[in-house]
């Protein structure tokens, strides 16, 4: 607790710019998009759904992250949990259903990946490459005819519900949006305030120490895999609903999104540092880039290419506020 | 806590800079559109591809051509594979308030939501190279090849060369598997062995996605394991089968025949040369042509005519290959 | 009494080995498809040709496995090699066309630039090279797509025909004699030069390594140029033999060369591993390819099944000593 408060001085300003430097990127991207990205500011609504959709795998990347290890698998977990949304309201016509099939599924990948990380001792990067292999052969099965959709009344059903819903019919009010929001802000809480909040910082930051003091390191990390992988299936859900099918293209390249969403917004490769705001700053620079880009008719390769260099650049960035740090 | 503020004062700083950006941008528009001379006609297109495969390229070219003849803007996005993407650039698209729209949709079902979309903005829509699944009533005109029955005809020019009782096996090779247009013309290539010939297929498709070197690799496996029993080859692209084809000649399979799709410059060679046995020859710049004169009527207010607009596919075999042009 | 003794420690020293137990696993799979395959799909899967066939389609693996084994033994790993190879292969069918056999060392330094920035990133600004590779990655990948579109069909060559479809001694295909070298050197250099050593000290212990004096920067900038030029040769071959380059053709390559490198024993913590342990590693991949056509596996089933047996391969010893030196090699970090 502090006793003094602190002033709000140039001092601290400038430290808190530093390390949330992702707002100074977030901020620079919005005002030059807003004043010279033609009817820019006809699509904040559709980057907000956006970043809903897409950044539901980047919250759940940022914990597994933040407790030092990586999921490449987070797209086909997405794609898996689109297809089993669809097989199970096929067969069962409940919605309900569908969305707790979705969840669960989500759960069980993560859980998979969370015991090949901590039972198996398989390094998380390899450990996840293969499991990616086995949620894309699933997938695979299911779209490999085209896209895989439920019949007739349901397909409706399923596209007006989730993503299909709006409050005073806003887009800044979708479903997809509040739930979002809501996942962020109980997940903000929950890293701060809560044992197992803390306990993921400390199986990033030191590991041993945390070990040494009775925290249950694998289980911590397991959870967090677990966490993701509920994340994923919810994104999941989100996009059988939008699309009002699962498609093999759902999974491919979230992966490399998700992780560059978490880096560029702050996340540490490292793991024990990072927050909810981090993540939120990230998922929506990667969709103002995604968004600006395509509506100054730039080719998608150049979005790539941008990301590719904007990863690379806030690692620079990085490397020398430290150094300033230490200084 | 104080980050916290921080960050608050900072999204309503963004909140402030969305109306004021709203505002702005309003009034500058309404000048805008008052201003524009009715004769300027922007023609959108949105593909799956451009740069990832050279049909796509070659389409989108000459489309873009034939609009620059015309004088009017040609605007384009390609999301290089990703269904979700082109959803996105479909949106993008719209705001820019084109002409009309034309779609070179990821998938059937899903351009049915988004040719809605493009319809209840006030865009007629057409559809080149892959068609709607349902909602042709709002699309103007397809254009392009009927890919189901593409495959249908591949294979029957194989039966029908062969006799129907001939009782001989295929392999095929496809593209990218979960692509619309080779779903269908393996549909196409399945149903017609099935319906009119005894023959057997050997093995599930050899999906090779866009690698000349994994569609040879893939046929060496089909060789290694089948040898002899392959007497035939279907392609369902000719960049790709031609990767078959060095395989066949490789392992001194020379009286395998090939059977492909497309026309390319490399194919019609391997015709002339005895590697290849036929190839269903189309050209993007006949579909850019008709998507052309589809654009003239819409443009002028009057009727399009028939919905679907297939291209012209000329099966090419060593006896007609003299003098014909791949585009590609 | 003392010759069981010494089965019991040839075992041990047997398993010991890098990829020794995959190697297992290699030959009990391919036993396993040989007895299945011809009453499956009537194919003989241990055949001269098909072996030899293997090989050859996995070549291009091959080589980009030797440099990366040398980076990931640093510690460290490249995540752009399969961009790499898109973007090289695209370019090296475009300048053959003008370039003619010239196009080949200009590929190679091509190649050398692409690892050279990597290794800027990694060695010289002290960058992670897990996401500086992965931040390149899609920069190589981008540039193959904005420099050329579709496919491009390389120039007319008879060296290029030679390096694709020649053979030594009529038996052994030019790719595969290209691989064998390329083999042979990095063996050579990884455990017998003191290059080599201070790899392996690098990965094991990056800040002892600095204690005793070894420069790391120049060491690991070395090795990704190593991987960029292997990515270059990588390209040639497969040029050589595909004729044509598709800007999409080598994504997601990267996967399987790390699979074949961490088959192969090597660890991506650093430290342990070899080229030889590579070599066995892609051959598992190559023969579980060619065994999965053979018993008639659809795509999807080959997927699910390389995984399941990835994960089972991998599966280290619970107990080890292995689990508790994570946590203490990330902290050395």
């Amino acid at each position: 607790m502090e006793i003094k408060k602190s002033k709000v001085n140039a001092g601290s300003v400038k430290r808190f710019l530093l390390s949330y430097n992702s707002i100074v990127i977030f901020l620079l991207l919005l005002i030059f998009a807003t004043f010279f990205v033609g009817k820019f500011t006809k699509n904040y609504d559709t980057i907000v759904v956006e970043a809903s959709l897409y950044g539901f795998i980047a919250i759940g990347l940022a914990l597994v992250m933040i407790t030092g290890n990586i999921d490449l698998s987070v797209g086909f977990q997405l794609a898996a949990a689109s297809v089993i949304t669809v097989v199970v309201l096929d067969s069962t016509g409940s919605l309900p259903l569908a969305c707790a099939a979705a969840i669960l599924s989500g759960a069980l990948m993560g859980a998979i990946n969370g015991m090949a990380v901590t039972k198996l001792g398989i390094s998380p990067l390899i450990a996840t490459i293969a499991t990616n292999y086995i949620y894309k052969g699933f997938v695979y099965f299911f779209t490999k005819d085209g896209s895989f959709y439920p019949e007739g009344e349901l397909r409706n059903t399923l596209k007006e519900s989730i993503a299909g819903v709006e409050f005073f019919g806003s887009e800044f009010l979708a479903l997809t949006v509040i739930i979002f929001i809501a996942a962020l802000v109980i997940l903000f809480f929950v890293l701060r305030k809560t044992k197992f909040g803390v306990s993921l910082y400390i199986s990033g930051d030191n590991a041993e120490a945390g070990q040494l003091a009775g925290i249950n390191i694998s289980r911590v990390q397991f959870w967090a895999y677990v966490l993701c992988g509920i994340c994923c299936g919810i994104a999941g859900m989100f996009f059988a609903s939008k699309s009002g099918a699962a498609v093999y293209t759902q999974g491919e390249g979230r992966d490399v999104f998700a992780i560059s969403a978490c880096v560029i917004g702050g996340i540490k490769m490292a793991g024990g540092k990072g927050t909810m705001v981090n993540v939120l700053l990230g998922i929506l620079i990667m969709r103002i880039i995604s968004t600006g880009m395509n509506l100054m008719l730039i080719p998608a390769a150049w979005v790539d290419f941008v990301s590719g260099a904007m990863l690379v650049g806030v690692l620079i960035i990085d490397r020398f506020t430290t150094l300033k740090k230490e200084n | 806590m104080k980050k916290l503020i921080a960050l608050l004062l900072a999204l309503v700083m963004c909140l402030c800079l969305a109306a004021c950006g709203a505002t702005e941008e309003a009034p500058a528009e309404q000048e805008a559109e008052a201003a524009a001379p009715a004769e300027d006609i922007t023609i959108a297109y949105s593909a799956i591809a451009y740069s990832i495969a050279v049909l796509p390229q070659s389409l989108h070219d000459n489309i873009k051509a034939e609009c620059d003849e015309r004088g009017w803007e040609f605007i384009s996005l390609a999301a290089e594979g990703d269904a979700e993407k082109q959803s996105e650039q479909i949106d993008q698209l719209i705001d820019q308030e084109p002409d009309v729209l034309v779609l070179f949709p990821a998938d059937p079902v899903l351009a049915d939501d988004w040719v809605k979309r493009v319809e209840e903005a006030g865009i007629p829509c057409v559809c080149v190279w892959t068609d709607v699944s349902t909602a042709q009533s709002s699309v103007e005109c397809y254009v392009g090849p009927d890919n189901y029955q593409l495959g249908y005809n591949l294979a029957q020019a194989f039966i029908d060369a062969n006799g129907k009782d001939a009782g001989l096996k295929l392999v095929r090779i496809g593209g990218v598997p979960v692509q619309s247009d080779y779903i269908a013309r393996n549909q196409g290539v399945e149903d017609c062995i099935a319906a009119n010939s005894n023959y057997e297929i050997l093995g599930d498709v050899a999906w090779a996605f866009s690698s000349r070197a994994d569609a040879q690799a893939m046929m060496e496996d089909f060789i290694a394991t089948y040898g002899d029993d392959i007497d035939a080859l279907l392609g369902y692209d000719d960049d790709l089968t031609l990767g078959g084809v060095n395989a066949l000649q490789e392992a001194g399979m020379t009286d395998v025949q090939v059977y492909s799709i497309t026309g390319q410059k490399e194919a019609l060679t391997a015709i002339k040369e005895g590697k290849m046995t036929l190839t269903a020859h189309y050209t993007t710049l006949e579909t850019a042509d008709i998507v052309a004169s589809a654009l003239d009527s819409i443009v002028a207010g009057e009727e399009v005519g028939d919905y679907y607009k297939y291209i012209t596919v000329t099966n090419i075999t060593s006896e007609n290959a003299e003098g014909v042009e791949g585009e590609f | 009494m003392s010759e069981k003794k010494s089965f019991k420690s040839y075992w041990s020293k047997f398993m010991s080995l890098n990829g020794s137990g995959v190697f297992l696993a290699l030959v009990a799979f391919i036993i396993l498809v040989s007895i299945l395959a011809p009453r499956i799909t009537g194919g003989q899967f241990l055949t001269w040709t098909n072996i030899i066939q293997i090989f050859r389609q996995q070549t291009y693996i091959g080589i980009i496995a030797c440099g990366m084994t040398l980076v990931i033994i640093t510690g460290n790993i490249d995540l752009s090699v399969g961009s790499q190879l898109t973007l090289l292969t695209v370019l090296c069918a475009q300048m053959s066309k003008t370039m003619g056999n010239l196009a080949i060392p200009a590929t190679l330094a091509l190649g050398f630039l692409l690892g050279l920035v990597n290794g800027l990133f990694v060695s010289g600004l002290k960058l992670n090279s897990f996401i500086t590779t992965l931040g390149t990655s899609s920069m190589y990948g981008a540039l193959a797509l904005i420099l050329v579109s579709g496919h491009t069909v390389r120039g007319d060559s008879a060296l290029f025909d030679w390096i694709g479809s020649g053979s030594l001694f009529g038996v052994l295909p030019i790719p595969v004699v290209i691989m064998l070298v390329v083999v042979l050197i990095f063996a050579f250099v990884s455990k017998r030069t003191i290059f080599g050593q201070r790899l392996y000290a690098i990965g094991a212990n990056p800040t002892a390594a600095r204690f005793s004096g070894i420069k790391s920067g120049r060491d690991i900038c070395i090795t990704y140029i190593l991987c960029g030029l292997c990515c270059a040769l990588a390209a040639v071959v497969l040029i050589a033999r595909s004729v044509s380059a598709n800007p999409q053709a080598a994504a997601g390559k990267e996967m399987d060369i790390i699979l074949a490198v961490v088959l192969g024993g090597t660890s991506v913590l650093g430290g342990k591993g070899s080229i030889w342990g590579s070599v066995i590693g892609f051959l598992f991949i190559g023969f579980a390819s060619s065994g999965f056509t053979f018993l008639g596996f659809d795509q999807y089933i080959q997927w699910i099944v390389m995984g399941v047996i990835l994960l089972v391969a991998l599966a280290s010893d619970v107990f080890s000593e292995r689990g508790i030196s994570i946590w203490k090699s990330r902290k050395a970090k």
